[in-house]
């Protein structure tokens, strides 16, 4: 392990390298442009190619293209660019390809506030491209688990075969802090399965391909010819609009994300055991919520911290299990978003404090607002 | 030095003086000299260049949860507009550092208040106007008991461009004397 002082972005584009990433394509944004510049630099001295391509569109694309013919690949953007991302992370959903997407959240809609920190795009994650998708999204507070996440961000994408979005923000960003970097030999990869050589034809689709697994499919240049296909197709890869095998393919889809979300799920829960109040908050969010709860548990006042890593697919169970029937106060740099999210799994409504101005919500703010709920 | 439990700056300018590189050597200094946590958190406008910018440092025995300021104790400005725009959440008795040709009188007897020509001093008598990056963090690193500078004059040939290593140790030397 070597301590180094790097901001978000960069921790994002060395920690990318060290999970194998050798594709970048992207077109810059604030507040994500330092990710691309440092990846320009990078990638080159390990083989692997970067482009700066026309547009955020195209970048989408290009990473897609990267990872179908093997390579780990990731773009990055911001708000606007994020926005015009979706209509490709829809295909990638639907070819089952692995991508990591970087979102470095600003204020919005439309060009918003390039330099100033948001969380407004949690739902867009989620459900920013259209239809019924399976969706991986991280959101990372601290600078080591930056990068452990983004390890973790391509492991999952090439595990499941489907993108998978990391989220920070511009505070994240842009803050230079002390990275823990561990050496190579201290943190898993995880590789795509590929199908064996010398089956028959198209026999890879189906080729040990049980609900909840993802598909084993050839890279290109392997041998096989195979179609990657972005209608409703059947398991040959074929486009149908036969019920049966669109439901089929749809349900394959959700379910090797859906089984195995036990294994996705990561959240820190902070001095929860005695807390009357405990607080929702992920993100840079959290970090100033947990500044908040050293400084009310200091004058006596018990609270604690629930901060999902993992947004989606959203951490139902765990969340239930550390609130029970205590008091909770949900924290978010938009307007209420998650908030949706954690009243549909309690079943009841909750204290809230949102802001979305360009600016963080500080624990003097928390403070605050918990003196006045306990 | 005293002990360091928290301490936290705030350097403002205009965008492009060099201002934001003295706070970020200044947290890469102490994490590397002092083993303390430190982070530094820039701030600044779509206009980058000549537009007001900031950056907060933050510097810790602990790991830092929360990553801006909410207690300034130290307060360097090099422009009018920033000084004002970022006058924010100072603490009383704090430090202020300002540029005294570029910052309008200030006087208030709840600060400690320093007026330095930084900029003019960097390139009058240094003879490069990038050194008043590292004229700024030997300013600060005096009048904070933060670091030596013996510890700076290690530090900045290795963190500067090659060839610019002899004016930047000048620019540090300059600054202790400064103050």
């Amino acid at each position: 392990m070597r301590k180094v002082v790097m901001p978000g972005n960069e921790t994002i584009a060395h920690a990318a390298i060290a999970a194998g990433c050798r594709f970048y394509a992207g077109y810059p944004i604030t507040p994500s442009s330092e990710l691309a510049a440092e990846m320009s630099k990078l990638l080159p001295k390990v083989g692997g190619k970067f482009i700066q391509m026309e547009d955020e569109i195209a970048s989408m694309a290009a990473a897609i293209g990267a990872s179908v013919a093997g390579m780990k690949a990731m773009t990055a953007t911001s708000g606007p660019g994020f926005s015009l991302k979706q209509e490709h992370i829809g295909l990638a959903c639907m070819m089952e390809v692995p991508v990591v997407i970087v979102n470095v959240m600003r204020g919005g809609p439309s060009t918003g506030l390039p330099t100033h920190p948001a969380q407004g795009d949690v739902m867009q994650a989620r459900w920013g491209t259209h239809g019924d998708h399976p969706i991986i999204a991280l959101a990372p507070a601290f600078p080591t688990e930056i990068y452990m996440e983004t390890i973790r961000a391509f492991n999952l994408a090439e595990r499941f075969r489907n993108p998978v979005i990391l989220l920070i923000d511009e505070i994240l960003a842009h803050t230079y802090e002390v990275v823990e970097i561990p050496e190579p030999g201290e943190i898993t990869l995880e590789e795509r399965k590929l199908p064996p050589s010398g089956l028959n034809r198209l026999d890879f689709y189906t080729y040990n391909r049980r609900e909840g697994d993802p598909p084993l499919l050839p890279n290109f240049f392997q041998g096989y010819n195979f179609h990657f296909e972005s209608l409703a197709h059947d398991e040959m890869g074929f486009p149908t609009t036969d019920p049966e095998k669109v439901a089929y393919l749809a349900r394959l889809r959700e379910a090797k994300i859906e089984k195995h979300r036990e294994e996705i799920w990561k959240n820190e829960e902070y001095l929860l055991e005695d807390a009357e109040l405990v607080i929702f908050a992920y993100g840079s969010v959290a970090r100033a919520a947990k500044e908040a709860v050293n400084r009310l548990r200091a004058e006596g006042a018990k609270v604690g911290l629930f901060r999902p890593i993992t947004l989606w697919p959203f951490p139902e169970i765990p969340l239930k299990k550390a609130v029970g029937a205590r008091k909770v106060l949900v924290a978010e740099m938009n307007l209420g978003q998650m908030v949706y999210e954690v009243e549909r799994v309690l079943r009841r409504d909750v204290a809230t404090l949102f802001k979305a101005d360009g600016t963080p919500i500080s624990p003097v703010e928390f403070v605050e607002k918990i003196r006045g709920e306990l | 030095m005293k002990e360091i439990i928290h301490y936290e700056l705030r350097f403002s300018a205009i965008g492009g003086q060099g201002i934001i590189t003295a706070g970020a050597m200044l947290a890469e200094a102490v994490v590397q000299y002092k083993g303390l946590y430190a982070i530094h958190s820039p701030r600044y406008t779509a206009q980058v260049r000549g537009g007001p910018t900031k950056v907060d440092v933050v510097i810790d025995k602990n790991p830092i949860y929360f990553p801006k300021t909410t207690d300034v104790d130290y307060y360097l400005a090099t422009s009018e507009k920033s000084f004002r725009t970022y006058f924010q959440d100072i603490k009383e008795g704090a430090i202020i550092v300002l540029d005294s040709n570029l910052v309008e009188e200030f006087n208030d007897p709840k600060y400690r208040v320093y007026r330095i020509p930084l900029i003019e001093t960097a390139a009058k008598e240094i003879g490069n106007v990038v050194t008043v990056s590292t004229l700024s963090l030997a300013v600060t690193a005096k009048l904070t008991g933060l670091l030596s500078l013996e510890e700076l004059e290690d530090f900045i040939p290795k963190r500067v461009p090659k060839g610019y290593e002899d004016i930047n140790l000048k620019a540090v030397r300059l600054g202790f004397s400064l103050v």
